[in-house]
């Protein structure tokens, strides 16, 4: 896995631990890889996969258990949506009208592409 | 384990150090046997037998190896692609004397003369097959092997205290150090001999040729040279008590390699990776 | 397995003097490392990297000043602290002796050494075995070090130029050794000219320019200091916050002083420009951020 700068190495393996519960991978109750595990085959500082971590558990994302690991919660898919969703929103979005407006792309024409996608077979809108 | 000194740790030094060198000594041994045959040879064929060839042999091989091998001792140190590991080498500097010390004193000491004896013993039965005559084996509890021995200790320990002192050409730099040391000393004492004794004696002294001093005679006290200072003293002791300087002068030389090898072992203990930047 | 005492500050500097016939080094540095933690000791050649690895390996001895290496004074060599010790050199000089030669008569100075997990990491990075070490190329012999400097053991793990002679997958599987070998009671210090190299494996950078630490933070919270930034245009130099500017693809890329930023902008590579580039103002800017 390559990681891509300037985004902080903790924030990004964060993104892969929602990533994998998002796709269904690992589910409510899955212990996921401890810190160790992760920080090797990454290829990273333990200290930094910790942290992670921990800001996940923060987040509700991920139950610590003393002494046997980490743990995917019950509200993990709903709390990690609800922030990507913000996400996108507040971030993405407002980008994505300032490029359509640049170049004339209308609401419509979106919805095209939006209607005509969801006929495709998507990789993972059987998951979601 | 102690942390300043194991066993097991200074076994496990001689053991690597022994490994290392195997090549070499497999060598050294080779050109000792092939010198040992070729003289033995080279005998036979002129018939003349000397009847201490062996004991000579051994003094050689001695002297030569002892003094080269300890020349080598501590090359380590001084070669930057290998020091900074062999100081980094779990053991203490006292472990890691002692491993480079005891293999060219205490070991060669053992070793050479159970070598010279199997060595001999091969040659003169050989030479009993062929010649039908035969020399004196190898006798390694001959007083003069061990008097070789006792010189071999003296003169050994300025070179390892050279070996760990100098970076380079040690083996040069000390024999130089010694010689001039010898030199030096020998000016002193006749400085010192001229002063005390004084003119009338010094003449003497001169006219036959050595450091017999003679039992009578007079004292010149008036000598322009001669400050008086523990005149009588020295003039006595080269008179009358010969026999105590010389036992002196043995118990120096005999301390010089403890106290050699103490230096040197300070000197290890002190020693630091030089360094490409200045 | 984890003994109390080895936890904490590990390595001590303090007060030290340091320097090479007229030129001074070091003068009064202090400094202490902690247990369990990856130090990235980055620096120009000349900037006093290798002497303060020989310094705390008790390969130098200070001037003036005390150092104190997992309790033990590193001048004094002793064997208990020099076990706990390895330091691997930018150019490994093995011996001419074949890799089972080697462990043979190295491995029983080390009281902690562990051959099945040598075994393992040599498997790991694919190192030829029953070949004479000398024969290996550089790349091979330096994977081989690493194998049997970490099967030591040691509580202080040195790596000098760690990745250098390094190919690509071999870099990756460094990162993963490195990675896994890091524990509670061990320290790693990795020195190392190719930044990019440790980037993500690092806790702390340590930037040493003539002698001083420029920089003596952790990571992540020099990361969250700064702020890097993609301009169109040249950014003003005296802009008082502008730590550094490089030409890229687009224009220009930035680093910025600035707190304010939410989360980490992590750059080594930017970091240690922009600190060698202007070491004042840097150092000006560091001093503001929580040091160790």
């Amino acid at each position: 896995m390559e990681f891509s700068d300037p985004k902080g190495i903790y924030q990004q393996i964060a993104d892969r631990v929602q990533e994998q519960i998002l796709r269904g991978i690992w589910v409510v109750g899955d212990q996921i890889p401890s810190v160790r595990e992760m920080a090797v085959e990454l290829g990273v500082n333990p200290n930094t996969v910790a942290r992670s971590y921990q800001a996940l558990v923060e987040r509700r994302i991920l139950a610590n258990q003393r002494g046997r690991g980490f743990f995917v919660t019950e509200e993990a898919v709903s709390s990690i949506v609800q922030t990507l969703r913000n996400e996108f929103l507040e971030k993405d979005l407002p980008k994505i009208i300032k490029t359509m407006r640049l170049l004339g792309i209308g609401p419509e024409e979106i919805a095209n592409h939006f209607h005509g996608n969801e006929t495709n077979p998507g990789e993972d809108t059987d998951e979601t | 384990m102690t942390s300043s000194f194991s066993v097991y740790r200074l076994w496990s030094l001689m053991r690597s150090d022994f490994l290392a060198e195997r090549r070499a000594l497999t060598w050294a041994a080779g050109i000792l046997i092939f010198t040992v045959l070729l003289m033995s040879l080279q005998q036979m064929q002129w018939g003349q037998m000397d009847y201490s060839m062996h004991q000579k042999l051994y003094g050689y091989a001695l002297f030569i190896w002892g003094i080269f091998a300890t020349s080598r001792a501590f090359r380590v140190v001084h070669d930057p692609t290998r020091n900074e590991a062999y100081l980094l080498l779990p053991a203490s500097s006292l472990e890691k004397f002692f491993a480079r010390l005891l293999p060219i004193t205490v070991g060669i000491g053992i070793f050479l003369p159970i070598f010279f004896f199997a060595l001999s013993a091969i040659v003169e039965s050989v030479r009993m097959v062929i010649a039908g005559t035969s020399l004196p084996l190898f006798n390694p509890f001959n007083s003069e092997i061990w008097k070789l021995y006792g010189y071999y200790i003296i003169i050994q320990a300025p070179f390892f205290l050279g070996a760990i002192w100098f970076r380079r050409f040690n083996f040069l730099i000390t024999s130089f150090a010694i010689i001039l040391f010898y030199l030096l000393l020998a000016i002193a004492i006749l400085i010192t001999a001229r002063i005390t004794i004084g003119a009338t004696e010094w003449q003497q002294l001169h006219g036959q040729n050595s450091l017999q001093v003679p039992e009578t005679g007079a004292i010149n006290h008036y000598d322009y040279l001669n400050f008086g200072i523990a005149h009588d003293l020295f003039h006595q002791l080269l008179t009358t008590n010969w026999s105590f300087l010389a036992t002196v002068f043995w118990i120096v030389v005999a301390l010089l390699p403890p106290v050699l090898w103490w230096i040197a072992w300070l000197r290890l203990k002190e020693v630091q990776v030089d360094h490409g930047v200045q | 397995m984890i003994t109390s005492n080895k936890i904490g500050k590990m390595i001590e500097f303090e007060n030290i003097q340091f320097g090479y016939k007229k030129k001074t080094l070091f003068n009064g540095m202090n400094f202490a490392l902690e247990s369990g933690q990856i130090y990235g000791l980055l620096g120009l050649n000349g900037a006093g990297k290798s002497t303060l690895l020989r310094l705390l390996s008790g390969l130098l001895f200070p001037q003036e000043g005390s150092i104190r290496v997992l309790d033990y004074d590193p001048v004094q060599r002793n064997p208990s602290m020099l076990s706990e010790i390895y330091m691997l050199p930018e150019t490994p000089h093995l011996p001419t002796l074949t890799d089972k030669n080697f462990v043979s008569r190295m491995a029983r100075f080390y009281p902690n050494f562990d051959s099945s997990y040598l075994e393992s990491l040599l498997k790991e990075m694919s190192v030829p075995r029953g070949q004479i070490l000398t024969s290996l190329s550089l790349g091979e012999r330096k994977k081989f070090h690493l194998a049997f400097g970490l099967a030591c053991r040691p509580s202080v793990m040195i790596l000098d130029e760690p990745t250098n002679g390094l190919d690509i997958p071999a870099k990756g599987q460094f990162r993963k050794i490195v990675a896994e070998a890091l524990a509670e009671d061990r320290i790693l210090i990795i020195a190392t000219h190719q930044v990019k190299d440790i980037e993500l494996l690092i806790d702390n950078v340590l930037i040493l320019h003539e002698g001083n630490f420029i920089c003596y933070q952790s990571l992540s919270q020099i990361s969250s200091a700064i702020r890097i930034s993609q301009e169109t245009n040249r950014p003003d130099s005296n802009s008082e916050k502008l730590l550094y500017t490089e030409p890229s693809l687009g224009g220009y890329t930035a680093v910025w002083a600035d707190t304010e930023t939410n989360g980490e902008h992590q750059d080594l590579e930017l970091l240690f420009k922009a600190a060698i580039t202007n070491p004042e103002k840097f150092t000006q800017f560091t001093s503001g951020v929580h040091k160790l």
